[in-house]
């Protein structure tokens, strides 16, 4: 395994490597606590993205001498130290009350030690599990906090593979623990003065956020680092996921596969023999990917071209120096350059690789200029997407498409629903009944809205091309403009725009959706004041005083808790609300004035991000005129494909 | 030089000394009670001794168990009206007062006299009588008047502990002594023990088995009484003639043999630290001290006493004053030894003379510290000072280090004034008002934790939070006990959560939720709820609203906590409880996000599913209902089902014939699928004599479902398994009938079509070859085409509405991979609604370009005639048709394809 990105000088965030360290200390605290040999039980989930924080030596080191899936039978070993690492889910807790039932029945009377290690946090269900299978007694429960892993130097992400599975199917645990995970990132950076949330999985985050901060002491004297917070829902925007991604890292992942940053690639593309696939680390540490991974794909090779001239030029460079002082300036130059040199090699195996995948296959230059009308002209691609069904392609592809026609289009007319559907049917099996209903249900195949149609004028702010006009969606001009728009060839990611026009503009609305077409995706805003105490006592006063409040309090403690309380005495009244956003617009128009200097805004994807996504946020960063500069946390990393394997069943039948 | 040592009873080399803690002004007639004392400086409970006779008018003490404090002072009573005799009392390691009556009850008590908690000794005991009940610190041995052994070793709190019966020979006569051992001291960490026997033997009994040893002891010179030194090493046998015996306490090596005067018994005997043996007769108020080379020293006392072991000595009560015996600590010996010339003493010695305004002190501190040993002498003095319980010589000890220690350099200054801190502790907590003379060894086994639980269990609270606050420790717990004490008074209800609020604020990390769980189990709810309003983790308050059975705010709250366990918490609670189901899951569907929970849950198992239909038609979920039922079709589930079922009939006859009655189909079908499903559910509600609750009761946390997926579905098959298949096509009937009710026309023609398609599979499967079942209705069409059946493919294209060029593409393809040429030649007759162009496709994918250029001709577009033409290589025929069209582009195409020579086999 390949060594993860190196942290030690990050170019946006300082001290985001700490974030790993912390994990780092606290997992070898976990392994050296207890001499003597131990076995280590993988929930197999964890382990990559526990590869990222530490190297198998480690293990070694402290006396780790045998690693497991949970997923496979116990098998007879000799030693006394058992460590599960697990997610706090039911049905592992059913293989670990088969691991300690089968090492308790062991002859030999030694006795064994079962430590359970849940990652990022124990939760009361799960050890109720434990304790009616019995096994709770001799085992001793643990936390081990790796919630959220530094992936690149301005990507973090939870590595959490079932959340947004989980969310569609109404299970939102995972929300808490990306609000304890922001919370941590405050605790490094400071706390974060201004936090928005779109869509409604992302307020609920932000509604934990600011209880957490009232539940669990932090550092709040820190001066913040990151000034803005922008959570965003997946679910706001389906559209953008479900677009092919026409970056260089995004045709990695979707034709390759990225996984917690790694590819799995053929011997050959490294230049070495064999058969068996190598993971290669895809990340900043890499500097000709690191150049290439937000390009449009029709720029890589005339990119890798030059780089490769420029490359050979230096290296000719040598000829002519002439005084030593030259020739040591080269010396210096000539690792980095022979680096370089070798990821070029591996890079143009890579470009080559996709163009003969996508750009030179009539299916696929089709299909693209199909999506790309969808996206900007909203020309129907129905007829594509049977053609597509009738040629049996992946059901994925055709999923995506249909998701980008039924979103743009405000829904299929009721006969073509019906029609695409039970075409799917037909031709992939009737176990897809389940993903075409969990798709209406997140309304990402629709019906037509009889009443947009009735009046379409009149109702023309409802629909996508509102939104598209509205937000500045789709550029013909991508490449000459360097425009965000270039990453999906002429359509700017929703998402993105939604962030940026939060950011430019703020909003003038409070829990209140400014785009009608969004229909779960309400901006909220909220506003963290740094006296933490006093509000508090505000709140106690306000209970003690008036006894009107209090009886409000003890006999009907509805959504109005105590922390709600503190939130709405944070938005007073409209008066106060306004007064505070000249005076917060003033100080960052002065603070630009002043400095020259870029704020950074952490953008929080709450059920995955794309990496064509990622790529827009660079290229926002870079812009001349851009006042901020974005680092990305996510859950996990999707692409059209992997979100809808999350609406697939995977039941045999 | 101080008189001090003076006072010290020298024994074989060593330092012992008599120290009286405290004068008793108590009003106390030892002779007529019985008296267990705590260690550590532990309170002292008395009860009435019933082997002595009492004057009638004092019959009144009879009734109580009184609790003293070292000093004294009365601190509780126990009211022993109606309870049985006492058989043993004892104070345990966390220091409760444990007490063993005859009925076989164990109670606890604080050292306050508040009962704590009780168990019962096993069955055996109420059968047969006990014989003896002996409480160790943290475990009892007992014996029953058959003689039958128990032990055990984990009092624990508020459970009964697990009690272990050793096996023993047969013995004709009861035991004439015994000891238990501590675990911590056994070798087979279980408690040991040992019988004294009537024929002089020691018989040693654990876990592990039964030993009988010999002691040198006779039938008629046997042992009555034995005793393990504090740490462990040694034992003390003595024997019905006032014969000393020590031994190693594996009996391995002899240490001493000594013969008192008194040629009898002593009343009480113990290990005073480990290298005496402190014995006394009550008879002729003797009390002596045996040192470890069989010298002896006798200490005077008028009138009964009791002896107390301590782990460093051992305390002595009587009428009239409480004394401490123990060895001289080293530090002290090293000082104050007459004729020592140890630097310390020196030092001590040149700091007293200064203040007698002597000029030499400067002159001796230097020479010491030319010496290298002055801090040595300091840490010395400071020790001293720790170990010294007069107030007087610990200041001057202290001030003599503190002037010493300007001479150094280099100091541990804080390590002094933690020193000073902590003699200021023990200084408080030995005053008369709190009386728990603890010396600073056992202060340091005990730890400054243990000693503040101590306080707290005196009701010391304000004591305890000043030395915390002095220590700069977390004052949390003390404030946690003080707000249970404050909750437990009678006062109003308003005035104790002021008072709590007062003391405690907001700013401290105290969890409310633990104050309010203490008043509720007070009884006082409205406290608790006023409490848990300040709680501000809002998930902490959900377990307190379940207790006070408040599932309404339980659940809002959890659900605003936003962590999901907390809602599982709530959920199950609901589940679990003995309101009927479907108001639980009323309670269940009002949040949308608990109900949510609930479905995930529920869904993953089939033995969940009929809680699950309830659920959705109390939400109303008709639709998800429907589509549970087509989820339910699926192997995943259908092999759940079987297994449920057949669980259920065979679990009483043969348990391991489950996977067969599957196989051979005795299966029944359970009532639900035959009638209607929504009537089925409303009895469900309305069942009595079937109570769902009792169902759900059994299932709500069992996880049978998820172990199932242990199996190996492929097992079951369809095509193989008539039963298994038409269980499938029942289910999809109930969901199409559900999708009906519901006026989903296209879900259920989805179900319909997906029953006929099944059907019609079945029926294939015996036509024709092959497996036909679990196919999809295009690669049914497929493969029946490939079984050259174009007849039947046609019917299936009517029946299911198939789009017409899908059909097509359809036909082609399998015709053109099963190379069945003429047929596709036959089928090209018709008119095509594809063109012509995918038929040259499926045959160049299908390597047969001869047969291809049958179908160009077909192509009307003769611009793509040509193009086809040329890509297979028939240059001449596509220049013939560029030159009939005269197309310009399709010459040079023609051309450029030539030129190259290879025919591209790219995309076609």
């Amino acid at each position: 395994m390949t060594a993860p990105v190196n942290l030690e000088n990050p170019k946006i965030l300082k001290d985001i490597g700490k974030i790993r360290e912390e994990m780092y200390d606290q997992f070898v605290r976990i392994i050296s606590r207890d001499e003597g040999k131990k076995t280590m039980i993988f929930d197999e989930e964890l382990l990559i993205p526990l590869s990222l924080i530490v190297k198998p030596e480690v293990l070694r080191a402290n006396g780790v001498e045998k690693i497991a899936s949970l997923k496979t039978p116990p098998q007879k070993n000799d030693m006394k130290i058992f460590i599960f690492l697990v997610r706090p889910k039911m049905d592992l807790m059913l293989q670990i009350e088969r691991y300690v039932k089968f090492y308790d029945m062991d002859e030999d009377q030694n006795r064994k030690q079962f430590f359970v290690y849940f990652v990022p946090r124990k939760t009361e269900i799960c050890e109720n599990i434990l304790a009616q299978r019995g096994v709770k007694g001799g085992l001793v429960i643990r936390e081990f906090k790796m919630d959220i892993v530094p992936l690149d130097e301005d990507l973090l992400s939870m590595e959490f593979e079932e959340s947004f599975k989980e969310i569609i199917e109404g299970d939102i645990t995972s929300l808490y623990d990306i609000a304890t995970a922001i919370h941590k990132i405050q605790r490094f950076f400071g706390l974060i003065p201004n936090v928005t949330s779109i869509g409604k999985n992302a307020k609920a985050v932000s509604e934990i956020l600011e209880r957490l901060r009232y539940e669990s002491i932090i550092d709040e004297s820190l001066e913040p680092k990151i000034q803005n917070l922008v959570i965003i829902d997946r679910t706001a925007d389906m559209l953008t996921p479900m677009a092919t991604q026409l970056t260089y890292e995004g045709l990695v992942d979707e034709l390759f596969g990225i996984n917690h940053s790694f590819i799995d690639l053929e011997p050959e593309y490294l230049g070495k023999k064999g058969k068996e696939k190598e993971k290669y680390p895809l990340n900043s540490n890499d500097l000709v990917f690191e150049e290439i991974r937000d390009l449009n794909m029709g720029e890589v090779m005339s990119f890798l071209q030059n780089k490769a001239k420029y490359i050979s030029e230096s290296y000719d460079s040598r000829h002519q120096a002439k005084t030593i002082h030259e020739m040591r300036d080269f010396i210096r130059k000539l690792p980095t350059l022979q680096q370089e040199h070798h990821s070029l090699e591996l890079h143009f195996k890579i470009a080559e690789e996709i163009i003969n995948r996508t750009l030179s296959k009539q299916t696929f230059v089709s299909r693209m200029e199909t999506e790309i009308n969808l996206l900007t002209e909203s020309t129907s691609a129905l007829e594509m997407i049977q053609e597509m069904i009738w040629r049996e392609e992946p059901i994925v592809n055709v999923l995506r498409l249909l998701c980008m026609e039924s979103i743009v289009n405000n829904g299929l007319k009721p006969k073509d629903f019906d029609l695409v559907r039970r075409d799917i049917l037909q031709a992939y099996g009737y176990k897809y009944i389940f993903t075409l209903d969990k798709m209406e249900e997140q309304h990402m195949l629709n019906k037509e809205d009889p009443l947009i149609k009735k009046n379409k004028k009149k109702m023309f702010r409802f629909t996508f091309p509102f939104l598209r006009k509205e937000l500045n969606l789709a550029n013909d001009n991508f490449l000459e403009t360097g425009d965000i728009t270039s990453v999906f060839s002429g359509y700017a990611p929703l998402s993105i725009r939604l962030i940026q026009r939060h950011l430019e503009r703020p909003p003038q609305f409070y829990n209140q959706n400014p785009f009608d077409f969004l229909k779960d995706a309400p901006f909220y805003f909220l506003r963290q004041i740094p006296e933490k105490k006093e509000r508090f006592y505000y709140n106690l006063k306000d209970t003690k005083t008036n006894p009107e409040r209090r009886e409000s309090i003890n006999t009907n403690i509805n959504t109005n808790s105590i922390s709600n309380a503190n939130l709405s005495t944070n938005i007073r009244d409209n008066e106060d609300k306004n007064q505070d956003f000249d005076e917060n617009l003033d100080q960052e128009l002065n603070t630009e004035k002043e400095e020259q200097q870029k704020s950074i805004c952490l953008v929080f994807f709450v059920g995955g991000v794309t990496f064509a996504e990622i790529s827009s946020l660079r290229i926002l960063s870079q812009m001349e005129n851009s006042r901020f500069e974005y680092v990305v946390a996510t859950t996990r990393l999707v692409n059209g494909n992997t979100m809808l394997n999350d609406f697939i069943e995977s039941l045999n039948d | 030089m101080s008189l001090i040592s003076t006072e010290w009873t020298i024994l074989s080399n060593h330092f012992y000394r008599q120290q009286e803690l405290y004068k008793l002004d108590w009003d106390v007639k030892l002779e007529d009670y019985i008296l267990s004392g705590g260690q550590y400086g532990g309170a002292l409970a008395l009860a009435r001794d019933e082997t002595q006779f009492v004057k009638a008018q004092t019959s009144m003490l009879k009734s109580k168990v009184f609790i003293y404090t070292s000093a004294g002072k009365l601190i509780g009573q126990i009211d022993w009206m109606e309870k049985s005799r006492i058989l043993s009392m004892g104070w345990t390691d966390n220091g409760r007062l444990a007490i063993a009556t005859e009925d076989g009850a164990v109670d606890f008590y604080s050292v306050l006299g508040k009962h704590v908690w009780t168990f019962n000794l096993p069955k055996a005991f109420m059968e047969e009588g006990i014989l003896f009940v002996d409480l160790l610190s943290n475990g009892l041995i007992a014996m029953t008047k058959t003689f039958r052994l128990f032990a055990t070793n984990e009092f624990g709190e508020l459970t009964t502990p697990l009690f272990n019966e050793y096996k023993m020979p047969k013995i004709r006569q009861g035991p004439k002594c015994r000891m238990g051992i501590e675990a911590k001291f056994a070798n087979s960490r279980n408690v040991e023990v040992w019988l004294g026997l009537s024929d002089g033997n020691i018989a040693v009994i654990d876990s592990n088995g039964y030993e009988e040893r010999d002691v040198g002891m006779t039938e008629r010179e046997h042992v009555v009484k034995m005793a393990l030194s504090s740490n462990g090493k040694m034992v003390c046998l003595v024997s019905n003639k006032g014969r000393f015996v020590v031994y190693t306490s594996d009996l391995g090596n002899f240490y001493l043999d000594f013969q008192s005067h008194a040629t009898r018994a002593p009343t009480q005997m113990l290990w005073c630290s480990s290298d005496s043996i402190l014995s006394y007769w009550q008879n002729v108020d003797l009390l002596l001290m045996i040192g470890p080379t069989g010298e002896s020293v006798q200490f005077d006392y008028d009138g009964k006493i009791y002896l107390v072991p301590e782990p460093d000595g051992a305390r002595v009560v009587s009428a009239t004053k409480c004394d401490f015996i123990s060895v001289v600590p080293s530090p002290l010996t090293d000082i104050f030894k007459i004729g020592s010339a140890s630097d310390a003493s020196i030092l001590f010695d040149a700091i007293q003379n200064f203040e007698t305004k002597s000029a030499k002190v400067d002159e001796i501190i230097r020479s010491i510290s030319q010496r290298g040993k002055l801090s040595e002498a300091i840490k010395m003095c400071i020790k001293a000072a720790a170990h010294e319980f007069r107030p007087d010589l610990q200041r001057k000890l202290l001030r003599t280090a503190c002037f010493a220690k300007s001479y150094l350099d280099f100091f541990d200054h804080d390590s002094y004034a933690d020193k000073c801190k902590i003699i200021r502790v023990l200084n408080n907590i030995r005053t008369y008002t709190i009386g728990i003379p603890i010396t600073y060894p056992q202060y340091k086994l005990l730890g400054i934790e243990g000693l503040i639980e101590r306080l707290l269990d005196h009701n010391q609270h304000l004591l305890a939070f000043s030395i915390c606050k002095s220590l700069k420790m977390n004052t949390d717990q003390v404030l946690l006990r003080w707000a249970a004490e404050k909750i437990r008074t009678n006062e109003q209800k308003d005035k104790i959560l002021q008072a709590i609020l007062d003391k405690i604020g907001m700013e401290s990390s105290i969890s409310y939720s633990r104050i309010a769980a203490v008043a509720l189990s007070e009884g006082k709810e409205s406290l608790a709820m006023e409490l848990l309003n300040y709680e501000f983790k809002v998930a902490h308050q959900v377990p307190l609203f379940l207790r006070m059975n408040n599932i309404d705010f339980a659940l809002q709250k959890a659900i605003q906590s936003g962590q999901t366990d907390f809602i599982y918490l709530v959920i199950f609670h609901l589940i679990d409880s003995r309101r009927p189901i479907n108001e639980s899951l009323m309670y269940i569907s009002k949040f949308p996000l608990s109900r949510n929970l609930l479905v995930a849950y529920w869904k993953s198992s089939y033995a969940f599913h009929d809680k699950l239909k309830i659920l959705y038609q109390i939400s109303r979920l008709d639709h998800e209902a429907s589509l549970l039922c087509v989820l339910e079709s699926s192997k995943h589930f259908l092999i759940q089902e079987c297994r449920i079922s057949a669980q259920n009939e065979n679990s009483a006859e043969n348990p391991e014939n489950i996977d067969n009655s599957l196989a051979i189909g005795n299966m029944k079908t359970r009532p639900r699928h035959t009638s209607d499903l929504s009537t089925q559910i409303s009895n469900n509600l309305l069942d009595s004599k079937n109570d769902p609750r009792e169902d759900i009761k059994k299932n709500s946390l069992d996880l049978n479902g998820f172990i199932e997926d242990q199996n190996d579905p492929s097992e079951f098959n369809y095509s193989t398994n008539e039963t298994f298949f038409q269980k499938k096509l029942q289910t999809l009937r109930i969901a199409a009938l559900s999708f009906q009710q519901s006026h989903d026309s296209f879900m259920t023609k989805m179900v319909q079509d997906n029953i006929d398609i099944l059907q019609l599979q079945k029926k294939y499967e015996s036509d024709y070859r092959g497996q036909f079942i679990g196919l999809t209705i295009t690669q049914t069409i497929d493969k029946v085409v490939t079984n050259k059946d174009l007849k039947e493919a046609e019917k299936l294209y009517k029946k299911f509405v198939v789009p017409q060029k899908k059909f097509w593409w359809i036909v082609i393809r399998a015709l053109a991979r099963a190379r069945h040429f003429s047929l596709l030649l036959e089928f090209s007759k018709k008119k095509s609604p594809i063109g012509y162009e995918p038929f040259v496709q499926v045959c160049v994918q299908n390597f047969a370009p001869q047969e291809a250029e049958q179908f160009v001709d077909k192509i009307s577009d003769l611009y793509l005639r040509g193009r086809y033409f040329a890509r297979l290589g028939r240059f001449e025929k596509a220049r013939e048709i560029a030159a009939q069209s005269k197309n310009q582009e399709l010459s040079e195409f023609i051309s450029e394809l030539e030129s190259k020579s290879q025919g591209n086999d790219g995309d076609w």
